[in-house]
């Protein structure tokens, strides 16, 4: 992960906001309100690194995917990928750009058009960026070794993805992602549709591809079991912020943000039978009105006066590790205390 | 174990299809005794969902057809119960709460409307009782501000609001089985503890017993009391969850429990099943999971096993059932 220089940053992304506008009216369109999908988040992935971005729905992180391949202009804030700011790029450049990150999707079904042959699909990014084809090879010989290179046969070329199981087409999806070598792939819930011992398979190939390739990954999911086979650090997201950052064991192993503690706790499993566990009340509260304060705080077992009247910032709670909590679980306390939470 | 409430016996329900009739159960057996409950764990395509439609008289048919085995309910028999019997049955005594509450609900009645309504047609009370009988049913799944909400339409709550919803009109009349397929698949992990959380309380509460259709070995674990696990239509392990998650009998179980990633994992790579599931329409010979085993020989392939008892109510369907249990 590391270079003799210390880690190479690949993706930063620097205050980091979306916010939609609620329009009223059919006529005379006014905004009555707006949605702060992603209101402020500022982040690092390194070359070789797999960062995870974890959160419920509506958390932002699905938004926060799509601004940082510059598939939606940010309201405010700036991405930038090895050497150049997304924002600073006209529509040629950008386009150039988009080579170096690609995107993976939960349904890759979706994505694939029906009507073309695999082959076709996987060689498309070769029709639109003729300059990226590897040297010495025709269209259908890179294509055959993107498909190998995923695991699938390139005999399967002529078909069509209904052809294909759900495993199939997500392996499609990451051939057609890596075809222009992409040094960055932000993959949102790669595995989240996929059957558990398909799953496997698919979280391995990307780890597999990871090491061949040096690839960097965004890996945006739900899924915290998942996250921790798969990533190096973790980002967790409540209602448009970053509210812990971590590397991986110290995320699972020490959580400091109660969210964390509270999400880690929620996650079915053999051991955790029995066991007392922190239990949020209610929903995530809407990203229209959030509450003031701490964003946590309606749900929030902890919550003082303080967490009404000011927003916490995230602050250095461990090596590596920052919290945006007025009251962090620090070190080792915070597996101890996590028995006692009801 | 106690006698049992529910006994599927040797089910069968297959699909006319394009390419002729398709098993998609084939052969299933489970009990369950009152207030237990039993998960049905399995992949897609492994039959689950169907076996649960059969069970509550639900199932499409034509396309699909029971052509063998018996569902008896409190000693009466199910399969080719009149619809009327069957429909009277669905209220009062069998419930079932599916993944989706919101395809589930009616989108224009009110959710209050729509729990009444259970009172008012399966227990002849009044508007006014079952308002009240309704109010407090969403009370029970704490529901906050019932009564201010009581006139919403479903699209006004949350998903797991919903699911409360569902749930409330499911529990109204304390049925003696509830099934619950993929109930908590739709929700956020947080939301989704709360709903499993009701469901266990109210559980106990009403001694019903729980059939849970699912594909999270996680939430199986937390919530079953037996589990079978199923492929191809057919059961590959059954017994206690604590026999078949530390004492699994079946490569395809082991495969399973290893394959998922769980929150101690030390990364590096998991151990996989390779291949994937099969579909119903292309099911292999012999033992259908043959083709993805480690341990499969020719006598796998040829002759299909039975489900046999390697323990006490812990049964498993592999040629190496024996071995597999003491390879601990």
């Amino acid at each position: 992960m590391t270079d003799a220089e210390g880690p190479v940053p690949v993706l930063r992304a620097n205050g980091l906001e979306k916010h939609y506008p609620i329009t009223r009216g059919v006529v005379v369109r006014r905004a009555v309100g707006q949605v702060r999908a992603v209101d402020g988040v500022s982040l690092v992935l390194h070359r070789g690194e797999t960062l995870a971005i974890v959160g419920e729905s509506g958390c932002g992180k699905s938004t926060l995917g799509r601004l940082l391949l510059a598939l939606e202009p940010p309201t405010d804030g700036t991405v930038w990928v090895t050497g150049d700011t997304l924002g600073d790029l006209n529509d040629n450049e950008l386009r150039r750009k988009r080579r170096e990150i690609q995107l993976i999707l939960q349904d890759p079904y979706t994505s694939l058009n029906p009507r073309m042959t695999v082959g076709v699909i996987v060689a498309e990014p070769f029709a639109i960026h003729k300059e990226s084809l590897p040297g010495g090879q025709d269209r259908r010989g890179a294509v055959r070794a993107l498909l190998a290179e995923v695991g699938l046969s390139p005999e399967l070329m002529n078909r069509y993805p209904h052809q294909f199981s759900g495993g199939q087409r997500q392996r499609i999806g990451i051939a057609r992602a890596l075809a222009l070598r992409p040094g960055v792939i932000v993959a949102d819930e790669p595995v989240s549709a996929l059957d558990v011992s398909v799953q496997a398979q698919v979280l391995n190939l990307l780890a597999d591809l990871q090491e061949r390739r040096g690839l960097s990954y965004v890996f945006i999911s739900h899924d915290l079991a998942v996250v921790r086979q798969i990533a190096d650090r973790v980002a967790v997201m409540y209602l448009g912020r970053i509210v812990e950052t971590a590397p991986v064991d110290a995320i699972y192993d020490h959580a400091a943000h109660p969210y964390t503690q509270a999400l880690l706790a929620a996650v079915p499993s053999a051991r955790s039978r029995g066991e007392e566990r922190p239990e949020l009340n209610g929903d995530v509260p809407s990203a229209v009105d959030p509450p003031s304060g701490c964003r946590f705080r309606t749900r929030c077992w902890k919550a003082q006066d303080l967490c009404a009247t000011q927003e916490p910032q995230l602050r250095e709670v461990g090596t590596l590790h920052e919290a945006a909590c007025h009251f962090p679980e620090t070190g080792a306390a915070s597996s101890a205390a996590r028995g006692d939470l009801t | 174990m106690g006698s049992p409430l529910l006994e599927v016996k040797d089910l069968r329900v297959s699909f006319a299809t394009r390419e002729g009739r398709v098993e998609a159960v084939n052969g299933l057996s489970f009990a369950v005794a009152p207030g237990r409950t039993m998960a049905l764990l399995g992949e897609s395509g492994s039959g689950k969902s169907v076996a649960a439609q059969a069970i509550m008289g639900v199932l499409d048919t034509p396309p699909a057809r029971i052509t063998a085995g018996s569902i008896r309910f409190e000693g009466q028999e199910l399969v080719g119960l009149p619809e009327k019997q069957y429909r009277s049955l669905r209220g009062e005594k069998l419930a079932m709460i599916f993944q989706d509450a919101l395809s589930a609900l009616n989108p224009v009645l009110s959710v209050g409307t729509q729990i009444a309504e259970m009172f008012r047609v399966h227990r002849d009370l009044g508007r006014k009782q079952a308002r009240a009988a309704a109010l407090e049913a969403m009370a029970e799944v704490r529901i906050p501000a019932a009564a201010a909400r009581f006139d919403d339409f479903p699209h006004q709550f949350s998903g797991g609001m919903r699911q409360r919803i569902m749930i409330a009109m499911m529990i109204a009349l304390s049925p003696k089985v509830l099934i619950a397929d993929e109930p908590t698949t739709a929700l956020d992990v947080t939301v989704q503890a709360q709903i499993m959380e009701l469901l266990a309380r109210l559980q106990r509460e009403l001694g019903t017993s729980l059939i849970l259709i699912s594909h999270d070995l996680g939430v199986v674990a937390d919530v079953a009391d037996d589990v079978t696990v199923m492929y191809a239509g057919r059961a590959m392990e059954q017994g206690t969850v604590a026999d078949v998650y530390r004492r699994s009998a079946n490569p395809y179980t082991r495969g399973l429990l290893e394959s998922v990633p769980s929150l101690q994992a030390p990364g590096g790579r998991l151990p996989v099943i390779p291949g994937r599931p099969p579909s119903p329409s292309s099911t292999p010979t012999g033992c259908a999971f043959h083709p993805r085993c480690e341990l499969a020989q020719q006598r796998c392939s040829d002759s299909a096993p039975a489900l046999v008892a390697v323990a006490p109510e812990h049964l498993s369907r592999c040629w190496f059932a024996e071995e597999v249990l003491s390879g601990d």
